[in-house]
């Protein structure tokens, strides 16, 4: 029995353990919706500004489509270079990757990693994407929304700015304390963002919860 | 002031459900915001129309689809006339709110005011329910323990603070109903089921059980069916001649429930289990001449059989618990109650993530993620089979608790208190 509870005591030491030593991943902006499309290909460049609203910024992943499943193969084989950039002007890139068309998932999210950034926190950052040997007829394609939904960015097309955005997801690293600390702050943070409810609610709260303590604790003969 | 025992529990209710209204959401609940927005920001009163009106490529449309709008009119008027009167406190990015997808409505930093502001007007009718119900005891422990239990109760906050559905409406008008009919009142109780219907259809099936009770006279049984059905009537009359509010609305899947358990009788013909009990329960009622003073029972029996009879949603069951705590009080047996509710609760967590871990996603969208245990279970288990195995159990228990309430004699009932 004793070796059993060894046994016990020694996987959920080695899960913790584990669990605060691998890095997480934790969800920061996104846009997820989007019927159009937006093809890459030559000067046909597509890109997204966007808040990054944590450190560590250090994936990012856009909706793609290369048609793929419908045709049974690619539309073709070129290399795709990833740019993040501080803003569409900058031409210095924060970050880099070059992949291949083969690569890119068909119906899914086509994942960017690179490096964690550390002092991303409220800062504006433009990715983009350009497959300059691509041909306007063999492109693959990315969702694109019909009007602004993002308000913190917009999605570029050839280097032009876009009343729209595309469809794509942010993350920073973290390990599980960071992580956890960081799902807190996100959450109050969002909550302190609207101000004028914020107060109005953490007031109206702070009263019952005094009163609740107030009632509850006289003893009922005070009462 | 506060030397009131009912202060306290007021007060640590209304700190649940205001520690739960801003920060859960179902995508149910953007859907009818949506119709009560065109009602009073936009002026629109054909909002059964708007959405199948929309072209393919509009956002709004690609967002609720076109059949969102399958609620009654009622619930769309009433939570317009309170959009309207608190109209500048959602400010101006709430109809954008309402466009953008689920996902992204997430983010907005609105979205914990608009939900607070959604979710109020149900704790008008949530908290009367809970001083109504004390209107149905004489003894002070008994009414104080029904407004405890009342405040407490997990599924009236999960369904209408979490979920930020509005059966608690319709449920207010049934106790009201059970109010007034046990004072005898049959035409004001007939009334107050037809001003629940005109929001959810349900209370109609408490309509002919309040009928039976005045069944020696043809007149009252005539005024109990026109009072029962003239609201929700009257409601819908300006909207018969659209054809979007028939499909959406009185050909909904929901509405049809009723009928979904039964039996192929051959050449086209059906027995409809629920209304072959009910039709025993009206009978049973008749035949043993029984007291309007248990109607409460009767009342408790036909939604019990609804339950056990019906694959239901999630926070309906709001309509039975006011039901069960009456029940509870007046027998002082945990057993059932206790029973269905966990077996409910075993049905609770199959259901898709949108109604459980889901709900929490204005905390974080990583909830809306989460995948359903009924999608992890699936693989290796049909989920629906084992839903089906828990529902049987539900449905035995609801059956045998219904066997015990109804047949028992006084004399040996376990559920009359000593």
């Amino acid at each position: 029995m004793k070796v059993r509870m060894r046994k016990i005591k020694f996987f959920i030491l080695t899960v913790l353990v584990v669990f605060f030593l691998t890095g997480c991943k934790r969800p920061g902006d996104y846009q997820v919706a989007g019927e159009n499309y937006a093809f890459l290909y030559g000067d046909n460049t597509i890109g997204q500004t966007f808040v990054s609203k944590a450190d560590n910024l250090f994936n990012i992943k856009i909706f793609a489509k290369t048609g793929f499943y419908q045709n049974g193969y690619l539309p073709n084989k070129k290399d795709i270079i990833f740019h993040l950039r501080s803003t569409p002007t900058s031409q210095e890139d924060v970050a880099s990757l070059q992949l291949n068309t083969s690569n890119v998932p068909d119906g899914d999210y086509l994942s960017l990693q690179f490096s964690p950034i550390k002092n991303s926190a409220n800062k504006q950052y433009y990715f983009f994407l350009e497959s300059r040997e691509a041909t306007a007829a063999a492109a693959i394609k990315f969702v694109v929304s019909d009007v602004d939904l993002y308000s913190d960015g917009a999605a570029y097309i050839a280097g032009l700015k876009q009343s729209r955005d595309f469809k794509f997801k942010t993350f920073y690293y973290g390990d599980f304390a960071q992580t956890t600390k960081g799902y807190l702050s996100d959450f109050f943070n969002r909550l302190i963002q609207d101000k004028m409810f914020f107060i109005f609610y953490a007031g109206i709260v702070t009263i019952i919860i005094l009163a609740t303590f107030i009632i509850w604790s006289k003893k009922p003969h005070e009462t | 002031m506060f030397k009131s025992p009912y202060l306290k529990w007021l007060l640590v209710g209304l700190l649940i459900r205001f520690l739960v209204i801003p920060f859960t959401i179902h995508p149910d609940l953007r859907a009818l915001s949506l119709g009560a927005y065109l009602v009073s920001f936009i002026g629109n009163f054909h909002f059964y129309d708007y959405l199948p009106s929309l072209a393919a490529t509009n956002n709004i449309g690609i967002v609720y689809g076109g059949g969102a709008f399958t609620y009654p009119p009622a619930i769309f008027f009433f939570q317009g006339a309170f959009m309207f009167l608190v109209k500048p406190l959602y400010g101006p990015m709430f109809g954008f709110w309402l466009q953008n997808n689920f996902l992204n409505s997430l983010l907005d930093p609105s979205i914990f005011r608009y939900l607070f502001l959604l979710k109020l007007p149900y704790l008008l009718f949530d908290l009367s329910l809970a001083f109504l119900l004390t209107t149905l005891f004489i003894n002070h422990k008994d009414k104080l323990l029904a407004f405890k239990l009342w405040m407490l109760n997990p599924v009236a906050i999960y369904a209408s603070f979490a979920v930020g559905q509005f059966d608690v409406i319709a449920t207010f008008f049934t106790v009201m109903a059970l109010v007034f009919a046990q004072r005898k009142r049959s035409l004001l109780a007939a009334l107050m089921l037809g001003f629940g219907a005109a929001f959810k259809i349900y209370p109609l099936f408490l309509l002919p059980v309040l009928a039976v009770f005045w069944a020696r006279d043809i007149k009252k049984i005539i005024g109990i069916f026109i009072a029962g059905l003239a609201p929700l009537a009257l409601s819908i009359i300006p909207f018969l001649n659209s054809v979007n509010f028939k499909n959406t609305v009185l050909g909904s899947e929901q509405s049809q429930r009723i009928m979904a358990a039964n039996f192929n009788l051959g050449q086209n013909k059906s027995l409809y289990i629920f209304l072959f009990f009910l039709a025993i329960l009206c009978i049973h009622v008749h035949a043993s001449k029984k007291m309007v003073s248990e109607i409460w029972k009767y009342f408790l029996a036909t939604l019990a059989l609804f339950f056990a009879l019906s694959f239901f949603h999630p926070q309906w069951f709001v309509w039975l618990t006011p039901f069960l705590i009456i029940y509870y009080i007046k027998s002082r047996n945990k057993f059932y109650p206790i029973l269905i509710f966990v077996l409910y609760l075993c049905l609770l967590i199959f259901f898709e993530n949108s109604l459980t871990l889901g709900l929490f996603s204005p905390i974080n969208s990583l909830f809306s993620s989460i995948p359903s245990l009924a999608s992890i279970i699936h693989p290796i288990y049909d989920a629906d089979r084992l839903r089906s195995i828990i529902f049987s159990f539900f449905a035995a228990a609801i059956f045998y608790f219904l066997y015990t309430l109804i047949f028992y004699r006084k004399d040996e009932s376990p559920h009359e208190k000593n």
